[in-house]
């Protein structure tokens, strides 16, 4: 057996800790950061057809788009991380709908979302009255739901 | 009036809209640009409006959530869109007794130049081209910051000024018509070009627009960004002037409903209009706002 000395022993806990989080560290990202907005581009739908998207917010937590069809704003695209507004997920503990596997809810009046993985929340919103919850729901199922939900894995 | 912090520290953001001018000199001189986008600016003054307007929604249960989203966000320093504000209030270089007279601006009256001649110092052509630059880098370092979109941000920034709408049109209209035609006449595109690639960084840092963008700038050679800036945007500006119509007679016409002024005097004019209006600050807390709730609505 090892015996400290007194200066060692009291400073036992705190290297402790510190080798703790640098092994943290090495096995890569922690589960309770945000995911960047860069991270999420990557699930959004291509272009085709004449729809376009133009992204407009790429910050910590969120990306957001809006959706162009032929030149007019037709919807936002949106996908967030809630692990810092978990408040954004209470809306889907009472779904009874799912889209492909996922709680799917409505967001105010003109908002479809689903929440994947129990973390993020993939939200169409309308701007235009021709694009209604049919393409809203259609909108979502553009989104590459299956490798957001791979992000949220351990 | 709002009560402008130097970061807009001591306001929300709903306070900041709230307290944002109906009326006054900044608003007359934005709606004289009207015919130029047409509709485009309704000058909202209401958090409430603004937040009823960008998401579509009535219920206010629902508008309750958003906008207590927004607020937080806001209130977070890291989400950039208190520095954006910042960025917004330093293009505006407001003269005190300037901006009294605003204040006491009542519909339908006309101000005197003559009555300011010897408070105002109109700038230099080299002044005055390198601060539409400057105002020019500014717009785009806010847009960053709102945005988030990493690099320098001078391609996004370029492609969005085409769909610049709202408040965000008057705004560069109003960049495009008061300090640039209006000062410099109809090559001041040309002219500003000339100034800012003779610019070296001790020429750049002589100008108290950049002394007060500077911290907002991204590191390195701030002479070539702004040039790279400037320069990535002048196709915008050109078509946007020559889609318009945009010309200076038409926008000194225009001015003439508000201020009395000579045809010698319009450096004197653009002088007035840079201390004694705040159109950056006014249309910037709009459309950080708009930008704010249309996030909050995606994320509740």
């Amino acid at each position: 057996m090892i015996l400290l000395p007194p200066v060692a022993r009291s400073l036992f806990p705190i290297l402790l800790a510190l080798a703790v989080s640098f092994t943290g560290c090495e096995s890569g990202r922690k589960t309770d950061n945000p995911f960047t907005g860069k991270d999420l581009n990557q699930v959004f739908p291509q272009d085709e057809g004449g729809f376009v998207t133009v992204f407009t917010q790429e910050k910590e937590g969120i990306s957001q788009a809006l959706l162009k069809q032929n030149g007019a704003e037709v919807a936002t695209l949106a996908v967030s991380d809630t692990i810092e507004n978990p408040a954004a997920r209470d809306k889907f503990a009472a779904a009874t709908e799912t889209l492909d596997g996922h709680p799917l809810a409505s967001s105010g009046s003109k908002g479809t979302a689903v929440l994947v993985a129990g973390r993020f929340q993939v939200q169409v919103r309308s701007r235009s009255g021709e694009f209604g919850p049919d393409e809203r729901k259609a909108w979502l199922r553009r989104f590459d739901l299956d490798t957001l939900a791979e992000l949220a894995a351990p | 009036m709002a009560l402008f912090g130097l970061f807009g520290s001591k306001e929300t953001i709903e306070t900041l809209v709230n307290d944002l001018p109906e009326g006054g000199l900044t608003v007359r001189t934005l709606r004289l640009l009207d015919y130029l986008a047409p509709g485009e600016w309704s000058n909202p003054t209401s958090f409430d409006e603004i937040a009823r307007t960008v998401t579509g929604e009535t219920d206010p249960d629902f508008l309750a959530s958003i906008k207590t989203r927004a607020l937080s966000l806001y209130a977070d320093k890291s989400e950039g869109y208190r520095k954006a504000i910042a960025i917004y209030q330093r293009l505006d270089s407001t003269d005190k007794a300037l901006a009294a007279v605003a204040a006491a601006d009542k519909v339908g009256e006309k101000i005197s130049l003559l009555r300011f001649l010897d408070k105002l110092t109109p700038a230099s052509d080299t002044t005055q081209t390198v601060d539409l630059a400057l105002k020019l880098v500014g717009e785009l370092l806010a847009f960053r910051r709102v945005n988030g979109i990493p690099g320098d941000g001078i391609a996004d920034f370029v492609d969005a000024l085409g769909e610049y709408a709202g408040e965000a049109k008057i705004r560069m209209t109003a960049l495009v018509a008061f300090d640039g035609l209006v000062p410099l006449g109809p090559d001041f595109l040309t002219k500003s070009a000339d100034a800012i690639d003779n610019l070296s960084e001790n020429g750049l840092r002589q100008h108290a627009a950049f002394g007060r963008l500077v911290e907002f700038m991204p590191g390195g050679d701030r002479v070539s960004f702004v040039r790279r800036a400037f320069g990535a945007a002048s196709e915008w500006i050109d078509g946007f002037v020559s889609g318009a119509g945009l010309d200076r007679e038409g926008v000194v016409n225009r001015l003439r409903e508000i201020v009395e002024v000579a045809d010698d005097k319009l450096d004197y004019l653009a002088a007035f209009l840079d201390f004694a209006t705040r159109p950056y600050a006014h249309t910037g807390t709009q459309s950080v706002a708009s930008r704010l709730l249309e996030r909050a609505a995606n994320e509740v």
